[in-house]
């Protein structure tokens, strides 16, 4: 498996359409998932990853065999999605003045929810919250980390967290409740 | 909701993956078949041009200033001394001198002219550049304006995909509605029934253009009565209704049924609505307050200003002599502000002062000094006993380059003349209050490094003049313009060490067209700068 994804890089550095048609084959349902979670909408979400793959074929060749391929596409998708949504110039502001009374809730024990759901609740956050909530949570970025990538204050990302999480919260409760009722 | 919790909630979603639609490799094939865009060999060629301009026109300048640039001097400083000769010898050198100088001159004029014309087209260019930056600012507002409208329309878009989808999507600028319906659908309408969840979206838009609080507030009632109105609509079964007004307030009256069924629930729903929606206004609020000083700070920190202070080198690149003597280099220093504004991206035009020294060593020249008892014997005019005192069979030319009459310097002094001369070193030192007037174009800007190419002229006010022998002032330089002009050619490599301050080193040459008269002098001068730069 692993020599064959070597081989399928190397003719992807000469431009094999086939060996690219196999890599993208091989990536594209995690690396769309990662798009469908940055991103408000699929919409969006195509965008960034047609335009993040090509990147990804145009790049291939500065891959060292260092490191694992999957992270390596994975870095280039993330950058590709926060720049993007950088670019979203009035949705990607850092709101770290910003101070509601949003503290620790009570624990209530979560039950599941399908992931549709999870995903449609983390799409409806506001990009700033999400990039942080995103790269929190599922890439376990530390805040110094998120703060450096985002050029915000380590304060600003971990309010940001707080905020994301706590409106998911309240989503998923009223879900729950609803559910219950 | 703690870290761990929220890790183990969305754990499902830690390896999500979903198969992107068929066509998307298509889009991504056809895209790899387009030819790689030229942009890197754009930026090399105008880098390469902006050299090219930069190099050849001091040097065109110079070497047209050099051809009428030989050490002849002003008829009257100028004495000539040969053996025999009397007053009357004396006369048809002086009109050859005045010859000599009159084709000084002319050619003097004409690479005056050129030099003039240059720095006219010059200043067209800049004008032209300035005036290019006008539609370009204009563009960018209209950018701005689309792009502002664009998030409206992604919204209203998003608001228009919902009933699709059967998903009610939130945003930031219409979140008293959007977040609320939501919650109502999903608290009570399991047949998710989003026709009117669309219609109350809808009335969300024009919130976007309103500032005015009691007004948001107003419709978020009316979107809680709304979203109520639904739910027991929905609850009712009555699935194909459209929301109006009129059902709003009917559904309304039936509300109370529905609450005392599902207290419990209702009040969770309100509390939680009242709180997203509060949270969602002051976040609206917010942004606004943000966008706006973000856009204030973009345009404000388009100016900025510099401040520096260098060392210079003059140098004699030319191998050019002065009083028989080779020109040599002379280190000196110098320091200014500048103001620097941002056309664009790539391109800053900046003007300012600077206080810089031209300067030139002469060593091992031959001079008369009156007062040492020398030339004791000369009158204040000392053309006459100059030749009688000084005459050899060769001619030697006695300058007077300085204000002091009492220091005469000996040009080509023969055997037997400099017998008499006394030898030293000549120093000369030309302080200017200079304008400069720069474009600027940026090569790289990654982060908090920037590097900036720069080009332009100057003009220059003489504030110091002085002439040194032996380290000792002697007055004047006679023949020094008062005014100079100049061209310069710089590279700016910029480092952001605190927010809106940068630290730069600049190295750089600048070119003085006219710096005297009639008389040899250092035009090219290396300069390194250093300085701070902060963005307002």
């Amino acid at each position: 498996m692993k020599e064959n994804l070597e081989q399928c890089i190397k003719q992807c550095v000469k431009n094999d359409r086939g060996a690219q048609l196999e890599l993208y084959q091989l990536f594209s349902p995690v690396l769309y998932g990662l798009c469908l979670k940055y991103m408000r909408n699929e919409d969006d979400a195509k965008d960034v990853f047609q335009e993040a793959f090509v990147i990804v074929f145009q790049k291939i060749g500065q891959y060292k065999f260092e490191g694992s391929f999957e992270g390596w596409i994975k870095r280039i998708f993330i950058n590709k999605l926060l720049e993007t949504l950088k670019k979203k110039k009035k949705d990607v502001l850092f709101l770290d003045a910003f101070d509601t009374n949003i503290t620790a809730e009570e624990e209530i024990e979560l039950a599941p929810i399908e992931q549709e759901k999870l995903l449609e609740y983390i799409q409806e956050l506001p990009d700033q919250y999400r990039m942080v909530f995103n790269l929190f949570v599922f890439e376990k970025m530390k805040h110094r980390e998120i703060a450096k990538l985002l050029d915000i204050n380590e304060g600003t990302s971990k309010s940001n967290l707080n905020r994301a999480k706590a409106i998911l919260k309240k989503r998923i409760l009223v879900v729950l409740n609803s559910k219950t009722a | 909701m703690k870290n761990k919790e929220a890790k183990s909630v969305f754990s499902s979603l830690e390896n999500f993956s979903s198969i992107p639609p068929p066509e998307l490799w298509d889009n991504i094939e056809a895209q790899l078949e387009k030819p790689k865009k030229k942009r890197r060999a754009i930026i090399w060629w105008s880098v390469a041009a902006s050299l090219v301009v930069g190099i050849l026109v001091p040097s065109i300048l110079y070497f047209n200033s050099n051809q009428g640039n030989t050490f002849e001097l002003n008829q009257e400083n100028t004495i000539v001394l040969e053996k025999g000769t009397d007053q009357k010898k004396n006369v048809p050198i002086e009109e050859e001198g005045k010859e000599i100088i009159k084709s000084h001159d002319n050619k003097e004029n004409s690479a005056t002219k050129k030099v003039e014309n240059a720095i006219s087209n010059t200043n067209n260019s800049v004008a032209s550049q300035n005036n290019s930056a006008v539609p370009s600012k204009t563009k960018k507002q209209i950018r701005l304006k689309s792009t502002n409208q664009a998030v409206v329309s992604t919204d209203v878009k998003q608001q228009s995909n919902t009933p699709d989808k059967n998903k009610a999507r939130t945003s930031v600028y219409q979140p008293k509605s959007s977040v609320a319906v939501n919650n109502s659908f999903q608290g009570s309408n399991s047949n998710g029934n989003i026709k009117s969840s669309a219609n109350n979206e809808n009335t969300t838009v024009p919130n976007l253009n309103k500032n005015n609080q009691v007004a948001e507030i107003a419709v978020s009632k009316s979107i809680v009565e709304k979203n109520n109105s639904q739910s027991n609509s929905a609850l009712k079964g009555n699935s194909e209704s459209k929301t109006t007004n009129s059902n709003a307030e009917n559904s309304g009256s039936n509300r109370g049924n529905e609450i005392a069924q599902n207290t419990n629930q209702k009040d969770s729903l309100a509390t939680i609505k009242k709180e997203v929606a509060q949270l969602e206004t002051a976040l609206a609020n917010l942004d606004k307050d943000k966008t706006k000083k973000k856009i204030d700070a973009k345009d404000t920190d388009k100016w900025s200003l510099q401040v520096f202070a260098g060392v210079m080198s003059s140098e004699n690149y030319s191998n050019e002599k002065a009083l028989g003597n080779t020109v040599e280099s002379k280190q000196s220093n110098g320091y200014g502000v500048k103001t620097n504004y941002k056309l664009n991206k790539k391109w800053t035009v900046s003007s300012g002062f600077k206080i810089n020294e031209l300067g030139q060593k002469i060593a091992g020249v031959s001079y008369y000094e009156q007062q040492a008892g020398l030339m004791g014997a000369l009158p204040a005019s000392p053309v006459v006993s100059n030749v009688d005192a000084f005459s050899s069979k060769n001619s030697t030319e006695i300058v007077s380059i300085s204000s002091n009459d009492n220091y005469l310097f000996a040009s080509n002094p023969t055997a037997n003349s400099s017998k008499s001369l006394a030898t030293g070193n000549v120093t000369q030192n030309l302080k200017y209050f200079e304008m400069p007037l720069e474009v600027s174009y940026s090569l790289l800007n990654k982060k908090k490094t920037s590097i900036n190419m720069n080009t332009g002229g100057f003009v220059g006010k003489l504030i110091s003049n002085e002439v040194l022998l032996n380290g000792s002032s002697i007055g004047e330089n006679k023949n020094v313009n008062e005014y100079v002009y100049g061209t310069l050619l710089s590279s700016t490599l910029q480092y952001e060490f605190l927010k809106k301050t940068k630290f730069f080193i600049e190295p750089g040459m600048n070119y003085y067209i006219n710096p005297l008269e009639n008389q040899s002098f250092n035009q090219f001068q290396w300069m390194f700068n250093i300085g701070l730069n902060v963005s307002f």
